[in-house]
């Protein structure tokens, strides 16, 4: 801000504070601003953002949230949908989010702390979290058994040893879940080792699930002695409370996903809806991500580097965020998803009643 | 300074636009190769099956797109119908697009497209299948986000280089122009402040781009104060021919103011002093209007033979009464007698060197005038000479005959004829001879054909 644009917005600010005082001296008015109430449609836990929204609030008394709870594919729906859009969309979907700011719904918010490029995209559409895809076992299943130490070895493992893995694997169900697509496809697009993997659960019969906590259910219980691609910061709630539960990093890669925020451009509110977003990634913010939900901050965790995540996982790995991009936009082409997901049910199903 | 600074502007802003021009098709060039290598890789996993066309889009497509951060992409696969089989079906087209669809080779175009300028590439396949060929086209389109700053970078990277280059160009040469004619106004200081008499050459140090003009503004100064010291020898020289010619003139006048014939013999003497005066007044005009002429640029080429003709028929008629036997020796016809000089001055000189011969001569003079080629220190010249059959000049007296004021013998002239020879002699850088030719002498004015190169032009 230059000199003079500072000594306008003092005048500006003195004037405004004189008309303040007159209204309230003659006009007898309420003294409180108008409240703004942002709009925030959310594919994210509401129990993970509360303490978010509420930490926000506090710090602008000014501003209400209404908070609206979706699914990540309902929200995509509900958001093209709508004649009136809400302020903010927040959602794990990497590439549903990415998708809205292609179509140009996306308003740009300035002055957001700076944070890895791969995790904003246009200075619309900015992550704020950090969080890992693990593996997730059974430690009583495991304690005579070696753990995999990668995906090569995981697929060679379940087929060479059908009598410990039948039945007792378990992942995402990719039709289902959307965030459970993103990591099938990232994987694909990764490497080769992904079908042959998709092959090995397959003819393992291995079980699908929809959402990460259902998996976590049944390898605490024992029915599954592994799930492969759970969301590593849900199920690590879980596996601090949980001794029968371990969780492991696989050494060739690990992807990382990130939750994402955008204000829309038809937002009516787009200075309040960008001060949500400048806190969700300021120190407070941030902090309250770290201890307020069982999400992984993003700035911290992009501080301190591999040895945020190492300390709480078993294993060490190479990270590969997975950029806020359009070439995740590839994925939702519906030609490529039915396809995808013809081959992706040929193995996890097919062969396996073969 | 305005008409430079205005022929400035309109060369930076050409320089701009064309720019800006440039920067923009690089921009465009290098961004495009993006877009063509997307639809390549988009074109290349497009096959036929045995249940139709299998589009499987590459991640790699839309990753070569992503290269440049911000922009957003728009893509859809469509059939030469113009059928969209996958992607956005609303993308603008381009009716020779539509027209002609079996299209090969990639077409690249900029539309409005969702608020924004977006470039497109159409780019299209055929696919070789079991019963006919059929194609397929791929349009995939991009913001122009980076492309304006590359644009902009190239622009400000060669645009404020050049600006600043050509600035300091501007002030430099300013700088170096009033740098370097500094000395010229010492110099004009110098000279405006001199006394009109005062021609010592300039003592400045001049820049060695004018250096030239200062020693010539010197030699010029030079000649200057020469000329000037002759002519005020000279105007001395006349003051003083004339008052004592004058001065005979009167005392004549006085003695013929007696009775008798003393007085009848004053007249006489008075009216030849009168003749005498006249003809001295005619040859000191002459001989200035010599040394004035070469103080001025008025060579030309001299056609000898024709000067030479006019001359002769001239004295003819003058001096018929006299019996005068002139005879002319020209070269024979082909031969041109040319030289480059004053004409005037040259039959002046000649002029008088026949009045010499003539005055000089014995009552049966003969007097021959030739011209003939000869040379001059190594170069081609003329020699112009008069001889005559009169008593000659002794050798002592050769050279002070060629002095203004001298005159000998009983019909001693003026004294300035013989002057005037010489001076236009040395004025056409020819020399000038009397020999003796037992009896008579023969007066030669020997011009070069054409003036020394190194001739200063006095």
């Amino acid at each position: 801000m230059t000199g003079r644009s500072r000594a306008a917005t003092g005048a500006a600010c003195v004037l405004l504070a004189i008309m303040a005082l007159s209204f309230l001296l003659f006009e007898q008015r309420s003294s409180a601003p108008e409240r703004v109430v942002l709009d925030v449609w959310s594919a994210t836990d509401k129990t993970a953002m509360s303490a978010i929204v509420d930490g926000f609030t506090a710090a602008h008394p000014s501003i209400a949230i209404n908070y609206t709870e979706y699914n990540t594919s309902e929200l995509q729906e509900a958001v093209l949908a709508a004649r009136e859009k809400p302020d903010l969309v927040i959602s794990s979907a990497m590439d549903l989010q990415v998708q809205l700011v292609n179509l140009g719904l996306a308003s740009p918010v300035e002055d957001v702390p700076p944070t890895p490029t791969w995790s904003r995209w246009r200075e619309e559409l900015f992550g704020f979290t950090q969080e890992p895809v693990a593996l997730l076992y059974n430690r009583k299943a495991f304690a005579d058994h070696p753990l995999p130490d990668t995906r090569s070895e995981l697929a060679s493992m379940i087929r060479d040893e059908p009598a410990f893995f039948n039945g007792r694997v378990g992942t995402y169900d990719v039709a289902l879940s959307g965030v459970g697509y993103m990591f099938a496809t990232q994987d694909a697009q990764r490497g080769f080792q992904a079908s042959r993997l998709v092959e090995s659960l397959g003819r393992a019969k291995a079980k699908i699930y929809c959402c990460t906590n259902d998996m976590v259910q049944e390898v605490a219980s024992g029915d599954l002695v592994l799930a492969y691609n759970v969301i590593g910061s849900y199920a690590l709630e879980q596996v601090r409370q949980d001794p029968r539960l371990g969780i492991l990093l696989l050494s060739d890669y690990a992807l990382v996903f990130t939750r994402s925020v955008l204000v829309t451009k038809a937002s009516d509110a787009k200075e309040a809806a960008g001060d949500f977003v400048r806190f969700l990634l300021s120190d407070d913010g941030q902090a309250l991500v770290d201890k307020g939900s069982s999400l992984f901050p993003l700035i911290e965790s992009f501080g301190k580097g591999q040895a945020f995540v190492e300390s709480r996982f078993e294993g060490s790995t190479s990270f590969l965020p997975i950029r806020l991009r359009p070439s995740l936009l590839t994925w939702l082409d519906e030609r490529k998803k039915a396809k995808f997901l013809r081959d992706w049910r040929g193995s996890i199903n097919g062969r396996s009643i073969n | 300074m305005v008409v430079s600074i205005a022929a400035f502007t309109v060369l930076i802003a050409l320089l701009s636009v064309a720019l800006w021009i440039y920067a923009r098709s690089s921009a465009n060039q290098t961004y495009d190769l993006l877009l063509r290598g997307a639809a390549i890789a988009m074109l290349e996993r497009i096959t036929v099956t045995p249940e139709g066309i299998d589009i499987d889009l590459p991640p790699s497509a839309l990753e070569i797109l992503a290269l440049d951060e911000d922009d957003r992409v728009f893509y859809r696969i469509f059939d030469a119908d113009g059928k969209t089989l996958t992607g956005t079906p609303d993308l603008p087209s381009r009716s020779f697009i539509d027209d002609e669809p079996p299209l090969q080779e990639p077409v690249f175009f900029d539309s409005d497209y969702s608020g924004e300028t977006v470039r497109f590439v159409v780019n299209g396949r055929t696919l070789l299948s079991a019963d006919k060929p059929q194609w397929i086209g791929v349009q995939i389109g991009q913001t122009r986000i980076a492309r304006k700053a590359m644009e902009r970078d190239l622009i400000l990277k060669s645009l404020v280089p050049l600006a600043a280059l050509s600035i300091a160009g501007l002030i430099m040469a300013r700088a170096g122009i009033g740098f370097a004619m500094r000395p010229l106004a010492g110099i004009e200081r110098d000279i405006r402040e001199r006394q009109s008499g005062d021609l010592k050459p300039l003592d400045a140090m001049p820049p060695r781009e004018v250096e030239s003009l200062i020693t010539a503004i010197n030699g010029f100064m030079r000649r200057l104060e020469l000329s000037r010291e002759q002519a005020e020898s000279f105007i001395a020289d006349v003051a003083h021919q004339m008052r004592t010619s004058l001065a005979a003139l009167y005392s004549h006048l006085e003695a013929a103011a007696q009775t008798g014939e003393a007085g009848a013999a004053a007249v006489l003497r008075a009216r030849d002093q009168a003749r005498r005066t006249t003809r001295l007044t005619n040859q000191l005009l002459s001989h200035a209007m010599v040394i004035h002429r070469a103080d001025k640029e008025m060579f030309e080429p001299v056609d000898l033979r024709a000067l030479v003709r006019r001359l002769t028929e001239e004295i003819v008629q003058d001096d018929a009464s006299k019996d005068i036997d002139l005879s002319v020796e020209l070269p024979p016809p082909p031969a041109v007698a040319t030289v480059t000089g004053d004409a005037i001055a040259i039959r002046e000189a000649l002029r008088n060197l026949i009045d010499n011969a003539v005055r000089h001569g014995p009552p049966d003079n003969r007097i021959t005038l030739r011209v003939e080629a000869t040379t001059l220190d190594g170069r081609p010249a003329f020699a112009i000479g008069v001889d005559d059959s009169g008593p000659g000049i002794a050798d002592a007296e050769k050279r002070k005959v060629l002095e203004r004021f001298y005159s000998n013998g009983p019909n001693g002239g003026s004294g300035i004829g013989l002057a005037i020879v010489a001076a236009v002699a040395e004025v056409h850088k020819g020399r000038f001879d009397l020999a003796d030719r037992h009896p008579g002498l023969s007066a030669t004015i020997t011009l070069p054909e054409t003036p020394p190169p190194d001739m200063e032009v006095a």
